[in-house]
């Protein structure tokens, strides 16, 4: 439905979007994570007509929209800083863009009133936007911009003004929203705990480029980049060489000393370096081997972190190298399992763990 | 926004202008009541003793036909003004900064020369020898001097003239504190630059529209040099008359009458106009 196909955005020297192409589905929730500066607000201004792209082209269904001004485009937008009119009450705020496509004066109400409802503000029609909480802002952005019923909304981290509390409940109701209303949503942020619990699929982006575009499972458990790696959750890198390989696992060595065997295709051929990447939670520390995890590295215990439903371990490598293990800790109690610092212990995993990305 | 201070401390800070304003104002003010109810002494004095017959005087239809031509040119100038500040405005506000750096210099540059020698300068450029008439003289497109000066013409050059800075700034004021992302808001939701203009900019900009307005109409109306140098014969308003009233006739008395109508009438004005149009931009404010 909307497709960019090699999209490029430069100022002067700056490449903000580097040759970018994706798909979006319709009524799919798309979602656009990336740290600051790497171009995802660039994007979304591009699809919205407010930036021009230097190179490609931006198709929504199956039109080239070329340099449509923005008021052309089936496509609105939820402004980060709201944007709100502030010289209009909520309902002309929630009725402009209808007004401006000349809908008569029963449709307008209706459909203002629908969409009030449907953000949970009625009875705030007659308010000024200097009235309302950030929360309640936020909703009518939201309001204003669904009334319109456009084939894609755009959502510039439309949260990020909130606080925690507050976030975490409207991003509960955005997706109950998103799903109601069935329009496709393009959303922007900088934080992956939203990205991931909001998307059916996630693009990340660094330096301009996506990085990796998959549903959020995929992105958390098969990162394809180091990048994507490091950026979704916390992650152990173990620098190692593929000794042997097949389709179905492969030998590497890990820090020249330690062979492990794990059940997954090497990306490259053997002889190469890989960097080696386990998460803390796919991680165990133990006095003894265990039947589940047949990979077993020794360590030093030297940190304890505690972090109420489980506790960090960090373990000294022999070659120096540090790795997080997290515990949960009721298990951990259950198990009556208790770690004293500067003690050796064996960092355990499953050769089923982990992913190889090229170094 | 809510400020810190409490309001009792807050009125604390409102005691060294209220003084000043009860001293140079508010008793001049009791003074011209005073002598607008006084006999006149025949030196041009006051003498004592009330009357109310400077204000009958006053309903004469000379004067009121003076007043509503004041009336009249005040608010001509006023829209003239507004509408060569506005474009001015909009341009500096959506300019680059440094392209609204040196213009913001420029709207201000005047206030460098005194009032009156911008205002005899304009003989230099509107008289039968001056720069205009010469240089239409020269090209062959006029065979006799325009009479470009001492006429109502001159009067609004430079009534338009002197004030046009205190229209742009509060209008510049007014469109530089908004977002553009309220503009992208209007055009994103399908208004196009035009309807984007009439419905988002221009209401954004009222206050500061009204601030101009009155900024501009109410000195207008009190102006007596720009008639006195620029104007003719019959380019009187009333700033003149009360001027003539206190010097050339010396009639204190009804000086006073004249001022103390203008002034009561201007305070009427203004606290009705604050009401509707919140020139103060309060509203605006608490939105931003
Ligand atoms: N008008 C501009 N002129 C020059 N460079 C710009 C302009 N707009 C953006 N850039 C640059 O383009 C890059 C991408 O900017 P963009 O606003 O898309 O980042 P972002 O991913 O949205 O970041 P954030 O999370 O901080 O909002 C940045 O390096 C930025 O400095
Ligand atoms: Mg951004």
């Amino acid at each position: 439905m909307l497709e960019l196909i090699n999209v490029t955005r430069k100022y002067g020297d700056v490449v903000a979007v580097n040759d970018v192409s994706l798909t979006v589905a319709k009524g799919e929730f798309f979602c656009l994570l990336g740290s600051s500066g790497c171009g995802k607000t660039t994007i979304l201004r591009m699809v919205a007509g407010f930036e021009k792209r230097t190179s490609g082209q931006i198709i929504l269904n199956g039109r080239d929209m070329g340099d449509d001004p923005p008021y052309c485009r089936d496509v609105n937008t939820v402004f980060q800083n709201y944007a709100l009119f502030p010289h209009m009450t909520v309902f002309e705020n929630v009725a402009y863009g209808l007004r401006i496509r000349k809908c008569n004066t029963a449709e307008i109400g209706t459909r203002v009133m629908e969409a009030l409802g449907q953000v949970r503000l009625s009875g705030f029609e007659e308010r000024r936007p200097d009235q309302l909480s950030g929360g309640q802002q936020q909703r009518v952005a939201l309001a204003r911009a669904l009334v319109n019923r456009p084939s894609i909304l755009l959502l510039d981290e439309p949260l990020s003004a909130l606080d925690k509390k507050i976030a975490e409940q409207t991003r509960l109701e955005l997706t109950e929203l998103q799903r109601r209303v069935g329009i496709t949503f393009i959303y922007v942020t900088h934080n992956q705990t939203e990205a991931l619990a909001l998307a059916d699929r996630v693009a990340v982006m660094h330096n301009g480029v996506i990085e990796q575009c998959g549903p959020p499972g995929e992105i958390y458990e098969h990162p394809k980049t180091r990048f994507v790696a490091d950026f979704i959750g916390s992650m152990n890198f173990l620098d190692g060489q593929v000794t042997t390989a097949t389709d179905r696992g492969c030998r590497l060595r890990l820090a020249e000393r330690w062979d492990v065997e794990i059940d997954k295709a090497s990306p490259v051929a053997p002889g190469n370096r890989v960097l080696y990447c386990l998460r803390p939670e796919q991680l165990r520390l133990s006095l003894l081997p265990a039947r589940d995890f047949e990979n077993s590295v020794p360590g030093v215990l030297r940190r304890k972190v505690f972090e109420g439903d489980a506790t960090l371990y960090l373990l000294e490598l022999a070659n120096g190298q540090m790795v997080t293990v997290s515990q949960n800790n009721y298990i951990a109690r259950l198990a009556r399992d208790f770690y004293e610092l500067n003690q050796e212990y064996l960092l355990l995993w499953s050769r089923t763990s982990g992913e190889i990305i090229r170094a | 926004m809510r400020n810190p201070l409490r309001i009792r401390e807050l009125h604390l800070l409102l005691f060294p202008p209220a003084l000043w304003l009860i001293l140079f104002f508010g008793l001049p003010l009791l003074i011209v009541l005073f002598f607008s109810v006084s006999r006149q002494d025949v030196y041009g004095g006051i003498a004592p003793g009330f009357t109310l017959e400077h204000y009958r005087r006053i309903a004469d239809p000379l004067y009121l036909v003076i007043l509503w031509r004041s009336l009249v040119m005040a608010a001509v100038t006023t829209v003239i003004t507004l509408l060569l500040a506005y474009p001015t405005a909009y341009y500096m506000a959506f300019a680059p900064p440094r392209t609204k750096l040196i213009l913001m210099f420029l709207v201000i540059l005047p206030f460098w020369t005194n009032f009156l020698v911008r205002m005899y300068s304009f003989m230099t450029i509107l008289g039968a020898d001056g720069v205009i008439n010469t240089l239409l003289l020269k090209l062959g497109l006029i065979h006799e001097p325009l009479s470009l000066i001492h006429n109502t013409f001159a009067v609004y050059v430079g009534f338009v003239y002197g004030n046009l800075p205190y229209m742009i700034l509060p209008i510049f004021a007014a469109l530089d504190r908004m977002n553009t992302s309220l503009l992208e808001a209007s055009m994103d939701l399908g208004a196009g630059p035009i309807r984007t203009f009439w419905r988002i900019t221009l209401p954004y900009s009222l206050p500061g529209v009204a601030a101009g307005i009155v900024f501009v109409f109410i000195p207008t109306l009190g102006n007596f040099v720009v008639p006195e140098i620029l104007g003719g014969a019959d380019d009187v308003i009333i700033g003149n008359v009360i001027n003539r009233q206190f010097l050339a006739s010396r009639n204190w008395p009804f000086g006073s009458a004249l001022s103390a109508v203008l002034v009561f009438g201007l305070m009427v004005f203004i606290s009705v106009y604050i009401r509707r149009y919140d020139p103060m931009g309060k509203k605006q404010l608490a939105a931003v």
